[in-house]
């Protein structure tokens, strides 16, 4: 069975062209050009994961609107925020909203629907039992690569697939100097070297949430940051 | 010159109130004099009909009114004391002002005579001046040989009587009887008269004689003379002076001494600062009360002034003393002691019409006006009576209004200046008010901080103060969209680039042919580098954003510009970088955000190796003063035009010369501004000379432990 994803996107040749890209990758798509439809759309069926904008027409916050109601109805259910807005404000609403990711609109067709993808493997890994362990273990910190989830010292971490990916990217090579740069890159995102350090220091709050004495992620200043293994 | 110095000039123009005050008072004086002249003429004519019912007061002078010598008459005053026959003029210092001269002075003869009665005995002082002083020879029985005085009168049973008084020596001197005609073969005195007594003394130009004649001697008519003789053995008489003719019974003088009843009803009728004079149809004095010199308003001024506590009231009546003409009683005037009024309202009367005369005393310092009626009995004109009065209550009167209105206009001006003044203050501080809050809305930078403007008030300042509050929120939100607008921009402009870039991914690459395929690429390169001017573009919104929420803490400058140093050697292989630390062992410990603070640094560094020029290092450097910090990025190179450097970090202010790849907006630098402020620190940039090149000097406070 195929997954069926919505997008509720405003702009009608942006919509269509999503629609299209991942009608090509072999999802089941269908599109909301306004809340109301997209409410009465989600009230029969729920997909498997949901492409929201912020902006709908005249209603500026319709996206926020959409998550807190689609959030009640599942709790498990994948949402992404895709749109225009990449002020931190936003990105930190769209997320404490209960989002899985946010993402801007410059982002390629080729990086969303690999996005996508990660997400579905991400659903589907957690669904199935644990098969063979794809995992990367750097001192306390545990990545699963399959089901893009991060445990430190053994207590699983809440992140976004951009957070995994920032953290995937410094794990990698521990004591390696990341640019920011590099960081976007890896985390399939263009943003400013401003976003990447608020990306960081949310990173680095959910990790001192369960060990107040977290400092692997460094702030190496003028270059990048660096993940130290050997700090605890 | 100020709004409050304008303003004062302005309320000059009030001086003009009291110099038409002082016009109007001039008007009012001749006001004041017709009032006064109706006032004396309502006075004398009642006193006129007052007298007219005393007949017998003028039936005395009947007869030596019509006949005879009307020209010279004598009025004999009373004395207030007996005078001692001394020849000595002592006892005559009260009555300087009745001192007259005695006819006319001829050759080097003059006399000067006063008169005066007390207890029915008529006194008279004689002061001659006369060169050469010609004593009675003893052997003579000549009286008329030396020099000698004559008098002549009608007794008072109408007799024509001659007397000569000289001496052989200076002393106690009597009158002798002389013959009734007066003949050269008769000149042998009759007999002594003992009654008229006199004191013959010298005097330094001359002697003086005082000579004392009982009433009862005395007629209506009179006549004394002084005979001057030079030569002793000749003993011609040189020069006569004299009242009248001695010799003649017909040209004598009149005489009156005055009547006990006209006193006393004429000090009835007089009030204290007037004299009254009854004269005869030929306006010689018959009677008089004389109340014209006494000080009537003196007294009174000086207890006002000692009365009155307030300091400014007394300095003003001494001002006022100072300035206007005072009442002065102090004054001689020769006609209240003449014995005939040569006065034209006199002489008015006498024709049978009121008269009014004003004239001012011979020193001139008080004017006098007289005012004169007719008195009628039976329908024939006998007399007149006059009444003089000084204008001294006029002059007090015009002198209070002057002081009253003086003292308001003052008080006015004053109070006109003080509230003028302090309106001008006020107003001038409002404005300065307002012209400070007006600068310190807008900073050195030309940002508008807050304002802050006085406007509630309604009229002009505040109407002012309103324009600047609206023209600063213009400004302020012309600015906002100045540094908002990229983010705008770029949130604008991200859907359409969403749209190109979503519709090439969708392009199916395969079944392209190579040459679309080339364009495709080349849309995509295209879209890229529009996406990375939006992403610049937004950084700086993203990071007021970030600052809005960035929590401070403490922590080491030094060792966040060393890592920095350190990455920017690995960022930037072929720039070479220097550090310099003045203190590198102490932490020198800034509030604020470390990665903020390097952030600021790959804006300035950044900056540094776009100007910096190939082969010359950049300088980081740090120095640490008591409470100060600062860090100091230098890179050789061009120098910064003066007029931008307060701009430079102003939004989308750039002065890059040539074109590189990268985009740059002029964002990098409002960044580094941002930053400065987060961190209460100060930036500037400075051209350096040698090397030539240009430094950013950033100045943040350390933190207080």
């Amino acid at each position: 069975m195929s997954k069926r994803i919505t997008i509720v996107e405003d702009e009608e040749a942006i919509r269509k062209n999503y629609v299209e890209a991942l009608q090509k990758q072999g999802y089941e798509v269908a599109s909301y050009a306004n809340r109301e439809a997209a409410e009465e759309g989600f009230m029969q069926q729920l997909p498997d994961l949901v492409l929201l904008d912020i902006g709908l027409n005249d209603e500026i916050e319709g996206g926020f609107e959409l998550c807190r109601l689609l959030r009640q109805q599942s709790p498990t259910l994948s949402i992404i925020f895709l749109t225009a807005r990449d002020s931190d404000l936003d990105i930190v609403s769209g997320l404490r909203l209960g989002a899985d990711d946010y993402l801007t609109k410059d982002i390629s067709l080729i990086n969303l629907c690999a996005r996508v993808a990660a997400f579905f493997r991400r659903i589907d890994a957690l669904q199935q039992p644990q098969a063979e362990e794809q995992a990367l273990k750097r001192g306390e910190l545990l990545l699963d690569m399959n089901r893009y989830s991060v445990s430190w010292r053994g207590h699983p971490l809440e992140l976004s697939l951009t957070e995994f990916w920032l953290i995937h990217c410094l794990a990698r090579h521990p004591g390696h100097v990341k640019s920011r740069e590099q960081l976007m890159k890896d985390a399939h995102i263009v943003v400013d070297d401003t976003t990447i350090t608020s990306h960081i220091k949310r990173v680095r709050k959910k990790f001192t949430e369960i060990d107040n004495a977290f400092s692997a992620i460094d702030s190496v200043y003028g270059m990048g940051y660096r993940w130290l293994e050997n700090q605890s | 010159m100020g709004i409050r110095g304008k303003l004062l000039l302005a309320s000059l123009t009030l001086l003009i109130v009291p110099w038409l005050g002082y016009q109007y008072i001039q008007n009012l004086e001749s006001y004041l004099r017709t009032a006064h002249e109706e006032k004396l003429i309502d006075r004398v004519s009642i006193m006129a009909a007052v007298m007219s019912g005393q007949q017998q007061l003028f039936d005395n002078h009947a007869t030596a009114s019509t006949t005879g010598n009307t020209q010279s008459h004598l009025y004999i005053r009373p004395l207030q004391t007996a005078i001692q026959l001394d020849g000595y003029i002592d006892d005559w210092r009260h009555y300087q002002n009745r001192e007259q001269p005695l006819g006319k002075s001829s050759g080097d003869l003059s006399v000067l005579q006063r008169t005066g009665h007390y207890n029915e005995f008529l006194y008279i002082v004689l002061r001659v001046k006369d060169d050469n002083v010609i004593y009675r020879s003893p052997k003579s029985l000549r009286l008329d040989r030396s020099d000698h005085l004559r008098i002549s009168m009608l007794d008072s049973s109408g007799h024509f009587r001659r007397y000569q008084v000289t001496t052989i020596t200076p002393g106690w001197v009597s009158a002798y009887l002389m013959p009734e005609r007066h003949n050269n073969s008769d000149l042998l005195p009759l007999k002594p008269e003992p009654r008229i007594k006199g004191e013959w003394q010298y005097s330094n130009d001359g002697y003086t004689v005082e000579l004392r004649i009982p009433f009862t001697m005395l007629g209506t008519k009179f006549a004394i003379a002084v005979a001057d003789v030079d030569d002793a053995i000749k003993g011609d008489v040189k020069n006569i002076v004299a009242s009248a003719n001695t010799e003649n019974a017909d040209e004598l003088g009149s005489i009156t001494v005055p009547n006990p009843k006209m006193e006393s009803l004429l000090n009835r009728l007089n009030r204290t600062n007037n004299q009254i004079w009854v004269t005869d149809t030929h306006q010689r004095v018959i009677g008089m009360a004389d109340g014209l010199t006494e000080v009537i308003d003196d007294d009174l001024n000086e207890q006002q002034i000692q009365n009155s506590s307030s300091p400014f009231s007394i300095l003003m009546k001494l001002f006022y003393r100072l300035t206007l003409k005072q009442p002065n009683d102090d004054f001689t005037d020769l006609l209240s002691s003449a014995s005939r009024l040569d006065n034209p309202a006199v002489a008015a009367a006498v024709a049978g019409n009121p008269g009014i005369y004003w004239r001012t005393t011979e020193d001139e310092d008080i004017n006098i006006i007289t005012t004169a009626h007719p008195v009628y009995i039976n329908e024939n004109i006998v007399g007149t009576i006059a009444i003089e009065e000084n204008s001294n209550s006029i002059l007090i009167l015009q002198n209070r209004v002057i002081e009253a209105m003086a003292n308001m206009s003052i008080l006015t001006f004053l109070l006109t200046v003080g509230v003028l003044l302090a309106f001008a203050t006020r107003l001038s501080l409002r404005i300065h008010r307002l012209r400070n809050e007006v600068d310190a809305s807008i900073s050195d930078d030309g940002k508008v901080q807050s304002i802050k403007l006085h406007t509630k008030s309604g009229d002009e300042i505040g109407d002012l103060g309103r324009s600047f509050a609206s023209m600063l929120q213009r400004l302020s939100q012309y600015n906002r969209y100045l540094e908002t607008i990229s983010s705008k921009l770029s949130h604008e402009l991200r859907t359409p680039i969403t749209i190109v870039r979503s519709s090439l991914d969708n392009l199916d690459q395969d079944k392209l042919d190579p040459k679309s395929i080339t364009y495709v690429k080349r849309a995509n390169e295209g879209i890229t580098r529009l996406n990375s001017i939006l992403t610049r573009m937004s950084e700086a919104t993203h990071l007021e954003q970030t600052i809005l929420h960035e929590k401070r803490e403490i922590y080491c400058a030094s060792k966040v510009i060393e890592a920095c140093a350190d990455g920017y050697r690995l960022a930037y292989p072929e720039q070479h970088f220097e550090y310099h630390c003045s203190d590198s062992a102490q932490p020198i410990n800034i509030e604020g955000s470390p990665e903020l603070l390097a952030q600021l640094m790959d804006k300035l560094v950044d900056n540094a190796t776009d100007f910096a020029r190939k082969d010359s290092a950049i300088t980081l450097s740090i120095a640490n003063t008591d409470n100060s910090l600062s860090i100091t990025v230098h890179n050789q190179g061009p120098t910064l035009p003066d007029e931008m450097r307060a701009s430079l970090f102003d939004s989308m202010v750039s002065v890059r010369q040539h074109k590189t790849d990268e985009p740059h907006l002029g964002l990098g630098l409002y960044i580094v501004r941002l930053i400065t402020e987060f961190h209460d620190a100060k930036i500037e940039i400075q051209n350096t000379s040698s090397p030539e090149g240009v430094a950013f000097k950033l100045t943040i406070p350390l933190a207080t432990t």
